[in-house]
């Protein structure tokens, strides 16, 4: 199954900033019979997909269907027992720049003495590495993604001093200052009122406009195809992979979520 | 009085001073990390199982100064990396795995120790004997002192980000699993260096206390290590001037200084609002 982009390609420069800014095709990930285990405990089986940059991808299924298995998969942090994850042809996990991941807000400590201007500048690391120092134009792309999540005036607080909406904010910029091409969110909508969930889903879908690939694992059926272009619907198994108003029908979620849904 | 300041003329007094000055330091220094790794029960389990370790030592190579240290830093090790280990690799977490390898290693260290009849000799071991600092001693601890230092200056970003949060840190391409088993040999190291001023029992004191007082009066983790140094080395060397007037056991004046200068921070914090103010930068990578 295969998803491409609305517009022809993301060649803007400024905002394709991964490693293969000049390349000419299409970014795009291939996500090949992927299939992982948690000991005995089969966790995903045998996924496949296509999608190219520009989309907002949410992955959805009942509880312990996989999907945060499979941003962490994506994400390199969990190694398929099968399968290739490929961006450009290259196994995405080879490519720290190019991907950022936004854990579950539940798995962050808040309480870590950190301001959000250095949570931002974290990600200048994979730019940076050990000792090179931070340089005037690596400051400038920390105060634009700040500006450009409305953050400015919150650089200064401390993280547990921030709302769960600005807090996603917050990672998100870090995702910008990375220049990444590629953002992973696990369940970014969870503990968000309505208000900061519809700027959230605003902000994913501009990211996405700008030439990102924006795939995030997602549990509510409502708002789904609201905030997302594409929807993959699993159950271990891939059930079905498409456009969100077509994957969404009653059949497909009954399917996927048994009779109850 | 005049006894003291004749005392401190003698070369043995200056090595204590000496030591106090940079295992307080080291030991502060290193408290951050223990501070924002927010692990500091497990320090206080891995200084237990120290003693295995040395009861074995002195089994095998008879009761000598690096018998001892020798012993001390296996110990630690095994039993420290052992729990990460069983943790990886099983379905405990570590602080369990921890809790079943430090008792089983103590009480397994304390049988040896009885039956060498080595009680007495052990006591400077638990409860410090800076004063019997020989030469060798002094530079073992300037060695792990400035070795640990200058590891956590240097890698301070990566390591920042690791404490922050170990799977942005691996997505962001830091070697996690490494750098956890460094933290871990680090802090084992500068506990083993401190053995000799405070003892096995209280090093925890001194692994902890020093950035834990800073912390609640600033939000910078580099302030977290700098001023845990700070107050590491200045409490230890008060305590140094404290203890032979007043003839208090020197380990145990360190450990209560650092305890005083902690509740004095803790009341000011709380009155002044300073656990409330924000930080200005606290960036890892600048």
């Amino acid at each position: 199954m295969e998803i491409s982009a609305p517009s022809p390609h993301c060649a803007q420069d400024h905002i394709c900033w991964g490693a293969h800014a000049s390349h000419p095709e299409r970014h795009r990930l291939d996500v090949e019979n992927v299939t992982v285990y948690y000991g005995n405990l089969l966790a995903i089986h045998d996924i496949s997909f296509s999608i190219t940059c520009g989309h907002t991808l949410a992955l959805m299924g009942p509880n312990g269907a996989g999907k945060s298995t499979l941003i962490k998969a994506l994400a390199g942090l969990i190694r398929p027992d099968s399968g290739n994850i490929l961006w450009n042809g290259t196994p995405l996990h080879d490519m720290p720049r190019e991907i950022a991941y936004l854990p579950q807000r539940s798995d962050v400590d808040w309480s870590f003495p950190i301001t959000v201007r250095a949570l931002v500048e974290m990600g200048r690391y994979p730019a940076l590495g050990l000792w090179k120092r931070f340089s005037g134009h690596d400051r400038e792309i920390v105060e634009k993604s700040l500006h450009v999540l409305g953050l400015e005036h919150l650089a200064e607080r401390q993280i547990s001093e921030l709302s769960g909406g600005q807090q996603q904010r917050a990672f998100l910029a870090r995702a910008l200052a990375q220049e990444a091409h590629v953002l992973l969110l696990d369940e970014p909508f969870t503990g968000l009122d309505a208000p900061a969930c519809q700027s959230l889903g605003r902000l994913l879908d501009s990211m996405a406009g700008e030439g990102r690939l924006v795939i995030a694992s997602h549990h509510d059926l409502n708002t789904a195809a609201e905030i997302f272009d594409t929807v993959l619907l699993m159950n271990r198994d891939l059930v079905a992979f498409g456009p969100a108003q077509e994957v969404l029908s009653p059949e497909r979620i009954r399917e996927t979520y048994g009779m109850n849904a | 009085m005049d006894d003291f300041f004749l005392f401190l003329r003698e070369p043995i007094a200056q090595r204590s001073l000496l030591a106090c000055l940079m295992i307080g330091f080291a030991n502060g220094f290193v408290s951050g990390l223990v501070i924002l790794k927010k692990s500091a029960l497990q320090i206080g389990t891995l200084s237990c199982a120290l003693l295995p370790g040395i009861a074995v030592a002195v089994l095998m190579f008879g009761l000598t100064r690096w018998s001892l240290l020798l012993g001390a830093v296996v110990a630690a090790l095994l039993v420290g990396l052992g729990s990460l280990f069983v943790s990886r690799t099983s379905r405990l977490n570590q602080d369990t795995a921890l809790s079943i390898l430090h008792t089983t290693a103590f009480a397994a260290g304390f049988i040896v120790l009885v039956r060498l009849g080595l009680q007495q000799k052990i006591d400077d071991w638990l409860f410090g004997s800076i004063m019997s600092l020989s030469d060798s001693d002094l530079w073992i601890a300037f060695a792990i002192s400035a070795a640990s230092v200058l590891t956590l200056l240097l890698f301070r970003r990566p390591i920042l980000i690791y404490l922050f949060d170990p799977d942005i840190a691996t997505t962001l391409g830091i070697p996690s699993r490494l750098i956890s088993y460094g933290i871990f040999t680090l802090i084992i190291l500068v506990l083993v260096s401190s053995l000799q001023a405070v003892g096995a029992f209280l090093t925890l004191g001194l692994l902890v206390g020093p950035a834990a007082t800073v912390y609640m009066l600033t939000n910078k983790p580099s302030h977290l290590f700098w001023g845990g140094g700070l107050i590491g080395a200045l409490g230890s060397v008060l305590a140094f001037y404290l203890s032979f007037p007043l003839g208090w056991h020197l380990g145990a004046t360190i450990i209560l200084v650092l305890g005083v200068i902690f509740c004095i921070a803790y009341l000011y914090s709380s009155r002044c609002g300073l656990l409330k103010q924000r930080g200005k930068k606290s960036s890892p990578l600048q």
